[in-house]
C-alpha cells in the first residue's frame, strides 16, 4: 500500500532551507551501512554492511533478537552518533555528509518514538512544552504552536485541556507514550522511526497504541520504520520487513511474503520459535539449538551458519549477498527455501530498492 | 498430561483466600485479593496477569519477599505446612528448599562478584548437610543438567562472561540445587530473546517431568502459558477471575478480560487482516477500587450490575470464573467476534518442512 | 502509593500502564512527615534570617564596650545584653547578630559562584565531554589538588584588605570543583536518558539542550548539595578564626569569638559556649534541610 504523501502546511521560513525532496517515490536510501564500535576484546560491527530502500508512505519493520543491530541501525540513519561508513540519503541528501546546521534542518523531518514512554519526556517539564519541543527549535510562531500543540493532542486521544499543565510522571506508561508520539507528529516529519514503542507497555495498552500509529499513517502518509524484536506485533503494522542477525539483513521483503513463506532458515526458526496463545498448536519444527554468537567474532562466511540446520561448507567460506528470490523478496542464504540455490556468481550486496 | 495419577490427598499447594494488603500513604492497596487455588505434585498452573493484576504479588508472598509494608492473611499450605505466620526460622528452611522461584532477570538474582560454583553451592550447604566437595559436584552436574556446555569452566565464571540464555540456565539451576517440590517461574523468559525463551520453557518443562515437581508459570504473555500449562488462572485487579483447565480456557472462556486480552494480543496464527482489539481505558487503582466488578468500566458487556455487585465464582466442572455475562450466555449484545481465534487452530503453516498439526507434546 | 510505585521496585517489566492518571495529580510519593526536627530547623534559621536584617536595630555596638565597659557578663543577667559581655566589654547578643551576617557573606557568595562557575562547566563538560571535559576536568583538579588552607593564607596576606570577603572569594574558588563534578556527573546521567536524544533528533541547539533538558533536572541535587556546602563554609569560616587566621577584630565572627575567649574558659564558660551553641545549631539547622531536599530529589529520580 503506497499511501499519498499528505500536503504539508506551508513550512515557517526558517524552515524552508532544505532542498526540495527527491522527484521519485524513494524517500531513504541506506547503502553499505556500517556502524564499529571499539570494545575491550577488540572491533564489534554492530551494523556490519546493511543496505534498503523506503519508498513514501510505506513502513518497514526491522525485527530480530538481541545483539542483531536493528536499534543501532536506526539511531545510525539518525546520526546518533553516525555511522562509521556508508550512507544514508534522505529524500536527495546523504545525512552522513552533512553537519551542524545544516544537519538540524533535516532532522526536524525525521522523527523518533522510544521504548520507554517515561524516559523519553522530561520529567522536569510541562506536557505542553514537551510536545512543542519540536516546533519552538523550528522557528514556528508563537501564537500558531498553541493551537497545533492541542490539535495534535487531540489526534492522539488525549484532552489538551486537563494534560497540558501537567507532568510526566502523573500519566500512564500508554498515555507516556501517546505524548511522545504526538511530540514526533507535531512537527509533521517525513520519516517515523519506532524503537520497540510498545514492548514496556501491557498488552490491552500495546493495540492502543499501534492503532494510533495506524491512524498517524493513514491520516499524514508517514512512512515509518518500526523496530521491534515482537514479530507479531511487526507483522501488522508493517508493509516491509527486514529480519536482521548479527549486524546483517539475512531477509527482507514483503511482509506477507516474509511471513508466510520465509526464505531464510533464520527467519523460520524465529517465527517458529513464537508461543501461539493456542494450546493445541505446537511448534512445527525443532528448537533453534545454540546462543547467538559473540558479535565481536562473528563465525566466518555466513553468520548464521553456526545454528543453522541447512549449514554446508560453503556457508563457512562465501558470505552469502543479499538476492532476489521471489518478487520484491530478497535473501541473504545460499540455499535458501523459496528459490534456488545460489550461484557462485552472486555479486555482494545489490541494492535494489525493496518494492 | 497422566502424571497426576496418584494425585496425592493433600495437594502440594493450598492457598485459601489469600491476601496481600499494602499499607501506602496513600491507603491500603490491595495487592492480592481473596484468591484461592490448588496445585498438585507435577502439575503446572499458568498464572497470566498484566501489571498491577496482582500475579508478582502473590507468587512472591508464596515465597516470602513480600515487601514490608505488606500484610499477609489467609493460609498458604505446602503440602500440609501451613506458610503464613510462620516464625522466620522455620520459614528459612522451606524457602529456596522446598520452594524456589527463577526471576525475570538474571543479571539481578546473580551476584556478579560471586562465581557461579558457590552461588549454587551456597544453597545447598544452607539446606542440607552436604559437604564441600560434595556440594561442587553436584553443582556441576546441574549445570550439565541445564544444558550448559562445559559445565566445569563455566562453574567457575562470572555471571557477566554468560550469555543471558545462560545465566538465566544458572538461576533455573540454583532454584534446583535443592531438590525442591515447587518450582515458580516469575516471567522467566520475558527478558530473553523469543529463541532462547523456546530453549528454557522446553528445560523447564522437562525438568519438572523428571522430578514430578509443581510448577507454577507466571506470565503476561497467553502463548507462553498456553502450550506448557495443565490450569491458567487469569487475574485482574488482585483477584482470579478465571481458573480452568488450559484447554478449556482457551476453548471455552467465561470471563470477558480473558475474552478481550486473547483479542488484543497480536498473533501469527491468524489472517494478517485479524487486527488485534485493544481493550479501553487502564487498569484500576487498587487504593480507590470500588464494589462490583473491576473490569467493568473497560468491559463491553458490562451494564449496572456490573458496577454495583461484585460477581460470584461460579464454577462449572472444574472451570471457575467471576463474572456477571459470562462469554456464551447471550444476556449482552456483542457485535460477532472478529478477532478471536477459531477454537481448533493448526500452526500456521511455512514452506518448510511440512507443519503438521500434531502438536509437539510439551511436557507441563 | 500507585501501582508501579510499588511492582516498579520489585523489578516488574511492565511500565506505567497501572498508573492511574486522575489519581496521581500531586501525588507526592514517599513524603514523609515533616518530623520536629525540620520545624526546629527551619524556626532556627529564620531567626537567625533575623538577626542579619535587624542586626542594626540592635541597641548595643558591636565594636564598642557597653556602659561602662563591665566585661564578661554571663548571659542571661541582664538587658539588653541577654547574652552577656565578651572580655571587653561588648555586647555578646549584638556580636552574634553581626556575625550572623559574616556567615552568611561567607556561606551564600562561595555557594553562588560555585553553582555559578562550577554549574555551568559542569553542564558543558557533560554535553561535549571530549576535549571539553578533558580540559575542564584538569581545571577542576587542579582547584581540588591546592591546599585549602595554604589558599586562604595567601589571599588573605596578599589582600590589602582582609576580610570577610577575602575569605569569601577563597571559598569561592575552593568550592567550584565540587559544584562541577557534581553537576557534570548528574547531566551526564541525565544525558543518556531518551529525551536528551529525541531533543537533538529534532534539531536542538547544544545550548537549548543544556538549559532545558540537563539542567533543570540537576537543580534538584545542586540545590541540596548546596545546603550542605553552605554549612561547611561556615564552620571553614569558624575554624580559620579560631585558628586567628580569619577576620581580623572588631569585625565579629562566631569563630573569632570563640577564640578569643577560649583563654577564659575557665572563669567565663558562657563566653564560649554562646558562640559554640550558635554555630553548631546553624551548621545542625542547615544539615538537616539539605538532607531532607536530599531525600525529596533522591525519591523523585527513582520513581523516573
Amino acid at each position: 500500500m503506497t499511501a499519498e504523501p499528505a500536503a504539508t502546511p506551508a513550512p515557517a521560513a526558517s524552515e524552508a532551507a532544505a532542498p526540495m525532496p527527491a522527484p521519485d517515490n524513494v524517500l531513504l536510501t541506506v547503502t553499505d551501512l556500517v556502524q564499529r564500535f571499539r570494545v575491550p576484546g577488540g572491533v564489534l560491527d554492530a551494523v556490519a554492511g546493511v543496505g534498503f530502500s523506503l519508498e513514501r508512505g510505506r513502513t518497514l519493520g526491522l525485527v530480530g533478537e538481541s545483539g542483531c543491530g536493528k536499534s543501532t541501525l536506526a539511531r545510525a540513519i539518525l546520526q546518533l552518533p553516525g555511522p562509521t561508513s556508508g550512507s544514508v540519503v534522505f529524500a536527495g541528501q546523504d545525512l552522513t555528509t552533512l553537519s551542524g546546521k545544516r544537519l538540524r534542518a533535516v532532522r526536524r523531518r525525521i522523527q523518533m518514538v522510544f521504548q520507554d514512554p517515561v524516559s523519553a519526556l522530561n520529567p522536569r517539564r510541562r506536557i505542553k512544552d514537551i510536545v512543542a519541543e519540536g516546533l519552538v527549535i523550528a522557528g514556528v510562531p508563537q501564537a500558531e504552536i498553541g493551537p497545533r500543540v492541542a490539535a495534535v493532542l487531540r489526534k492522539v486521544g488525549l484532552d489538551p485541556e486537563s494534560v497540558s499543565d501537567r507532568r510526566p510522571h502523573e500519566f500512564s506508561g500508554g498515555q507516556c507514550q501517546r505524548i511522545a508520539i504526538a511530540r514526533a507528529m507535531v512537527v509533521d516529519p517525513d520519516l517515523l522511526i519506532c524503537d520497540e514503542p510498545v514492548a514496556s507497555l501491557d498488552v490491552s495498552v500495546q493495540a492502543q497504541v499501534l492503532d494510533l500509529l495506524d491512524e498517524m499513517k493513514a491520516s499524514t502518509g508517514v512512512s515509518m520504520i518500526f523496530v521491534a524484536h515482537d514479530l507479531a506485533v511487526v507483522r501488522n503494522i508493517s508493509d516491509d520487513v527486514a529480519v536482521m542477525y548479527l549486524g546483517l539483513i539475512c531477509e527482507i521483503g514483503d511482509t506477507d511474503a516474509v511471513y508466510d513463506t520465509p526464505a531464510h532458515p533464520y527467519t523460520r526458526a524465529l517465527l517458529d520459535a513464537v508461543p501461539a496463545p493456542n494450546p493445541q498448536a505446537g511448534h512445527a519444527g525443532p528448537a533453534l539449538a545454540g546462543e547467538i554468537p559473540s558479535p565481536v567474532n562473528p563465525p566466518s562466511g555466513c553468520r548464521f551458519r553456526t545454528r543453522c540446520p541447512l549449514a554446508s561448507p560453503r556457508c563457512a567460506s562465501e558470505v552469502p549477498a543479499l538476492r532476489e528470490v521471489a518478487r520484491g523478496h530478497r535473501v541473504a542464504c545460499h540455499f535458501p527455501l523459496v528459490g534456488g540455490v545460489g550461484g557462485a556468481e552472486d555479486a555482494v550486496s545489490g541494492e535494489a530498492p525493496v518494492s | 498430561m497422566e502424571r497426576n495419577k496418584d494425585a496425592p490427598d493433600v495437594p502440594l499447594l493450598d492457598v485459601r483466600d489469600l491476601n496481600v494488603h499494602l499499607h501506602t500513604p496513600r491507603g491500603v492497596l490491595k495487592a492480592v485479593d481473596g484468591v484461592s487455588f490448588r496445585i498438585g505434585a507435577g502439575r503446572t498452573l499458568g498464572l497470566v496477569g498484566e501489571s498491577g493484576s496482582g500475579k508478582s504479588m502473590l507468587v512472591r508472598a508464596l515465597m516470602g519477599i513480600s515487601p514490608p509494608i505488606a500484610e499477609i492473611a489467609g493460609s498458604v499450605r505446602l503440602g500440609g505446612t501451613e506458610l503464613v505466620g510462620l516464625p522466620r526460622g522455620q520459614a528459612r528452611a522451606i524457602w529456596g528448599n522446598r520452594i524456589a522461584m527463577v526471576f525475570q532477570d538474571p543479571m539481578t538474582s546473580l551476584n556478579p562478584v560471586v562465581r557461579i560454583e558457590r552461588q549454587l553451592t551456597e544453597s545447598m550447604r544452607e539446606h542440607t548437610a552436604i559437604s564441600r566437595a560434595d556440594a561442587k559436584i553436584r553443582a556441576v552436574d546441574l549445570l550439565e543438567r541445564v544444558g550448559i556446555p562445559e559445565p566445569r569452566k563455566r562453574a567457575r565464571q562470572y555471571p557477566h562472561q554468560l550469555s543471558g540464555g545462560m545465566r538465566q540456565r544458572v538461576t533455573i539451576a540454583m532454584a534446583l540445587a535443592c531438590d525442591p517440590d515447587l518450582l515458580i517461574a516469575d516471567e522467566a523468559t520475558t527478558a530473553l530473546d523469543v529463541t532462547v525463551q523456546r530453549q528454557i520453557l522446553d528445560l523447564l518443562g522437562e525438568i519438572q517431568a523428571d522430578r514430578g515437581m509443581g510448577m507454577i508459570l507466571v506470565s503476561h504473555d497467553l502463548g507462553v502459558v498456553a502450550g506448557r500449562t495443565d490450569e491458567i488462572a487469569v487475574m485482574y485487579a488482585g483477584r482470579i477471575v478465571e481458573h480452568a483447565p488450559t484447554d478449556d480456557l482457551f476453548a471455552h472462556r467465561r470471563h470477558r478480560y480473558t475474552e478481550a486480552l486473547l483479542a488484543a494480543v497480536p498473533r501469527l496464527d491468524v489472517p494478517r487482516s485479524h487486527r488485534p482489539r485493544p481493550i479501553p481505558g487502564t487498569p484500576p487503582d487498587l487504593v480507590t477500587l470500588g464494589g462490583g466488578c473491576a473490569f467493568a468500566p473497560r468491559c463491553t458487556a458490562a451494564d449496572t450490575r456490573c458496577t454495583a455487585e461484585h460477581p460470584a465464582t461460579a464454577s462449572e466442572e472444574g472451570h471457575r470464573y467471576a463474572c456477571h455475562h459470562p462469554v456464551g450466555d447471550e444476556t449482552a449484545d456483542r457485535e460477532p467476534d472478529a478477532a478471536g481465534p477459531p477454537d481448533t487452530a493448526a500452526p500456521h503453516d511455512s514452506a518448510g518442512p511440512a507443519a503438521t498439526s500434531t502438536a509437539e507434546e510439551v511436557p507441563a | 502509593m500507585s501501582l508501579v510505585g510499588t511492582e516498579g521496585r520489585l523489578g516488574h517489566t511492565e511500565a506505567g500502564a497501572g498508573r492511574p492518571p486522575e489519581a496521581a495529580a500531586g501525588n507526592r510519593r514517599g513524603k514523609k512527615p515533616a518530623g520536629p526536627l525540620w520545624w526546629f530547623a527551619c524556626t532556627w534559621l529564620g531567626i537567625i534570617a533575623l538577626m542579619v536584617v535587624f542586626a542594626d536595630l540592635l541597641p548595643a555596638d558591636y565594636d564598642r564596650p557597653v556602659g561602662d565597659g563591665e566585661s564578661h557578663l554571663p548571659p542571661f543577667q541582664a538587658w539588653p545584653e541577654i547574652l552577656g559581655t565578651d572580655f571587653v566589654g561588648r555586647s555578646t547578643l549584638t556580636r552574634i547578630a553581626a556575625g550572623a551576617r559574616t556567615s552568611v557573606i561567607v556561606s551564600v557568595v562561595p555557594v553562588v559562584c560555585g553553582i555559578a562557575v562550577g554549574g555551568l562547566l559542569g553542564l558543558c563538560a557533560a554535553y561535549f565531554r571530549g576535549a571539553v571535559e578533558t580540559v575542564t576536568d584538569i581545571v577542576a583538579d587542579a582547584l581540588l589538588a591546592f591546599p585549602p588552607l595554604l589558599l586562604l593564607l595567601m589571599l588573605a596576606t596578599v589582600s590589602r584588605h582582609p576580610g570577610v570577603w577575602t575569605i569569601a572569594a577563597g571559598l569561592a574558588v575552593l568550592s567550584v570543583p565540587g559544584f562541577y563534578r557534581l553537576t557534570k556527573a548528574n547531566a551526564i546521567a541525565q544525558s543518556k536518558r531518551e529525551y536528551v536524544v529525541v531533543a537533538r533528533a529534532m534539531g536542538a541547539r547544544p545550548g537549548r539542550i543544556m538549559f532545558k533538558e540537563l539542567l533543570p533536572n540537576t537543580v534538584g541535587t545542586l540545590l541540596s548539595y548546596a545546603v550542605v556546602v553552605m554549612a561547611l563554609m561556615i564552620v571553614a569560616e569558624g575554624s580559620l578564626s579560631f585558628l586567628g587566621v580569619g577576620i581580623p577584630d572588631p569585625e565579629p565572627s562566631w569563630g573569632g569569638m570563640v577564640f578569643k575567649e577560649k583563654d577564659h574558659l575557665e572563669d567565663h564558660p558562657g563566653q564560649v559556649f554562646v558562640p559554640c551553641g550558635v554555630l553548631f545549631l546553624t551548621v545542625f539547622s542547615l544539615n538537616v534541610i539539605g538532607d531532607r531536599l536530599r531525600a525529596r530529589f533522591d525519591v523523585r529520580e527513582s520513581h523516573l
